[in-house]
């Protein structure tokens, strides 16, 4: 009750280690328990992405076309959506650039990214290069994946997704 | 009086009135369930010690990991994406022979006569495509937060492994409904590993068990894709996850960094 307590006036209430009173100011407890706080939240996140793909599975029929016939080529062949980005690249090099250099060396630069970001910091203004490098090369893959999957028709030929939309997913 | 009292100390009298309560005090519950309530500190911390399935979180977590904008979860999302094609892929197991035509017809069976057939093939197919682009955007996070610094590198290079397995375990699932869309895929997926110097046709024979996409590459692909890329990838992700747990969240390291930076500049 500090109020009824006159300022200046202390109270020996306790002797205790000086450790003990230093340890409580040097390290201010800024986490909390697993068990509930972040467990609640995965539950609810986990909940969440459940609900996304039933409703996915409600709305959109998974595709099926006629049974495989290797002697019958069907105006599109186009890869899964993820590769398609590859098959639009193939359209443009020859396929040993194409198919294994560029596609390589990419992975190789993505497993090889932490040790060869020699720069301190974790600051996006502390390693401007690797950000650099890194931007452009998911731009080239995200501008890639778009036109193979959106802008790509018979043949490979180029048609616009509000003319005709060529995507199987 | 004396005698209600004493039905009220008899065993099935609790167990009628108080299941719940009777049902945890019983030796089969407390030798299962061995942590108290998770209602005290230390009821909390012993859950996540004794629990095995707990024993993949940190028993204390930085309070800046809870707002969600901090991780987006996307690891988290990727990781129930993964138990959710398990569970479904289970279900399709049941009513599939990775067999030409077999594989076919089957498909058919399923849409038309098992029971939540189609909306669990539904379900599986669009976990695969969400996870896919799941995976991509948490590697992207994790870049740009600058997350895969020392001590974190080893752990990326994991990361970029579970990536590569995603998208091989969504390329060699795209086969097995063996429709026109599943083989042009494939087909034309396929050979571009015939473009690798040196090894060639024989990488491409190798993956498809002969010269063609044909039932060899079938039965090759549903083996892949049902057993040995899971079981990996279970393993990695177990990794993935407990280096995260060793190494501990790098936001909380940053926290440190600034309350250091903020005492140096106090000092």
């Amino acid at each position: 009750m500090p109020d009824t307590e006159p300022e200046g006036r202390y109270r020996l209430l306790g002797v205790v280690p000086r450790e003990a009173q230093q340890r409580e100011t040097q390290e201010p407890d800024d986490t909390v328990f697993t068990w509930p706080h972040f467990l609640i939240r995965h539950a609810v996140v986990a909940g969440a992405t459940v609900a996304v793909v039933f409703l996915l599975a409600i709305l959109f029929n998974a595709p099926l076309k006629d049974m495989a016939n290797p002697s019958q080529t069907p105006p599109v062949a186009k890869a899964p959506w993820y590769f398609a980005g590859l098959q639009e690249l193939l359209s443009h090099y020859q396929p040993m650039v194409a198919g294994i250099l560029m596609p390589g060396a990419a992975v190789l630069f993505l497993f090889a990214l932490p040790y060869l970001d020699r720069a301190k910091g974790w600051r996006i203004r502390d390693r401007k290069m690797i950000v650099v490098v890194f931007t452009v090369l998911a731009l080239a893959a995200l501008v890639l994946t778009l036109i193979g999957t959106l802008f790509r028709g018979p043949e490979w030929s180029w048609v616009w997704p509000w003319k005709h939309l060529y995507v199987e997913l | 009086m004396a005698s209600g009292r004493g039905i009220r100390e008899k065993g099935w009298y609790r167990a009628l009135i108080h299941p719940g309560e009777s049902f945890r005090s019983s030796e089969v519950y407390r030798s299962a369930i061995r942590h108290p309530k998770p209602e005290t500190p230390r009821g909390r911390a012993l859950t996540s010690f004794q629990s095995f399935f707990l024993h993949i979180y940190p028993v204390q977590v930085p309070r800046k990991v809870l707002s969600f904008r901090s991780t987006l979860r996307l690891g988290f999302i990727g990781s129930v994406l993964f138990i959710i094609l398990f569970v479904s892929g289970m279900y399709l197991m049941f009513f599939y022979h990775p067999a030409v035509p077999e594989a076919y017809f089957d498909m058919h069976t399923l849409s038309t006569q098992v029971a939540f057939g189609q909306f669990v093939r539904n379900i599986h197919r669009w976990a695969a495509h969400l996870m896919v682009l799941v995976v991509c955007v948490h590697l992207m996070r994790v870049f740009y937060a600058g997350a895969y610094k020392e001590p974190r590198q080893f752990n990326w290079v994991i990361g970029v492994l579970l990536l590569l397995l995603t998208l091989f375990m969504s390329f060699t699932g795209d086969l097995l409904p063996w429709d026109q869309l599943a083989f042009w895929a494939i087909t034309v997926g396929t050979n571009i590993a015939g473009y690798v110097p040196m090894l060639g046709d024989h990488a491409r024979q190798i993956l498809l068990g002969g010269t063609d996409v044909g039932a060899p590459a079938l039965l090759r692909f549903y083996v892949l894709h049902i057993y040995f890329v899971p079981a990996l990838m279970v393993v990695l992700i177990c990794i993935h996850i407990w280096r995260v747990r060793k190494d501990g969240f790098a936001i909380a390291d940053r926290e440190n960094e600034d309350a250091h930076a903020e005492e140096t500049v106090d000092a």
